[in-house]
């Protein structure tokens, strides 16, 4: 297995597959130190998108929506307008 | 997200506004987080936001069920936010005419409202200097929506295909490339 072949499968490796290549990457991984600093990295991309902050919606946003809402005319459903067609 | 009952949703669905007032409290919060990771700004998220949730209730008659109500919501807010994103480069390549080519000063966090003296507001714009929203900003939409979903709300992988609807081989393989572009552009700064 190449570098370049242990790299894409260790991705599914990520994605918590656990496909025969995937084992093979993960061998190889353990004995390649620069394949092996790439998946430290892989890794540690996912910890920081992860620990990016979560917000709560600002208070008056969600007032503002309602009451733009109110001026606001739903669609009419699409059975109802088949059923129309049918008639 | 939190789960609206059949009832409440039905109920939305004929414009009911105490129910549809449960739909806002059930996703705004997520919404405003996912806006928020797309553009980078807080005012154009909340404006983001609010442009999702009017879609959603105008639309809300047509919801047939077929997915998830969660994912549909997320469906019509990536839309929106990637519509925005593409305004937004739109824009700026007008803009990078009109003033020959000169981008300096043009970068998504210099359209940030200046210094507030809210330190909610401040904190925002002090996190999006972050360099991890900056390298997310700086990748294609494509792969920006992939990892938003993945990685900051927390979908599965059928989830993501279900809002973007493609199959889940291609929502690897966008995650996959998002991750290894995020790697390019993160790894590359000198470490602070």
């Amino acid at each position: 297995m190449t570098c370049e072949e242990a790299r894409t499968s260790m991705h599914f490796h990520l994605d918590g597959d656990d496909h025969l290549h995937v084992k093979n990457a993960r061998q190889h991984t353990a004995s390649c130190i620069q394949c092996e600093r790439h998946i430290l990295d892989l890794q540690e991309v996912e910890d920081r998108l992860r620990s990016l902050q979560r917000y709560a919606a600002p208070v008056d946003l969600k007032e503002r929506i309602l009451l733009a809402v109110r001026d606001t005319t739903q669609k009419r459903p699409l059975r109802a307008i088949s059923q129309m067609q049918q008639m | 997200m939190e789960r609206v009952d059949q009832q409440t949703l039905e109920l939305a669905q004929t414009g009911d506004m105490d129910a549809f007032s449960v739909v806002v409290e059930s996703c705004a919060d997520q919404l405003y987080t996912l806006a928020f990771r797309f553009l980078a700004n807080s005012s154009e998220a909340e404006d983001a936001v609010q442009e999702t949730l009017i879609r959603v209730y105008t639309n809300l008659p047509r919801y047939d069920g077929r997915y998830k109500f969660t994912t549909w919501i997320y469906r019509i807010a990536t839309n929106v936010c990637i519509d925005r994103l593409r305004k937004r480069k739109l824009e700026s390549s007008l803009d990078a005419e009109r003033d020959d080519g000169d981008a300096e000063g043009t970068d998504w966090y210099d359209r940030l409202p200046g210094l507030s003296p809210d330190p909610e507001e401040e904190l925002l714009r002090l996190e999006t200097c972050n360099e991890v929203q900056r390298a997310l900003a700086d990748l294609p939409p494509i792969y920006q929506t992939v990892l938003i979903l993945r990685y900051i709300q927390e979908l599965s992988l059928q989830e993501i295909s279900d809002i973007v609807h493609l199959p889940i081989t291609t929502i690897k393989t966008r995650i996959h490339r998002g991750r290894e572009a995020m790697k390019q552009l993160l790894m590359r700064l000198p470490v602070s």
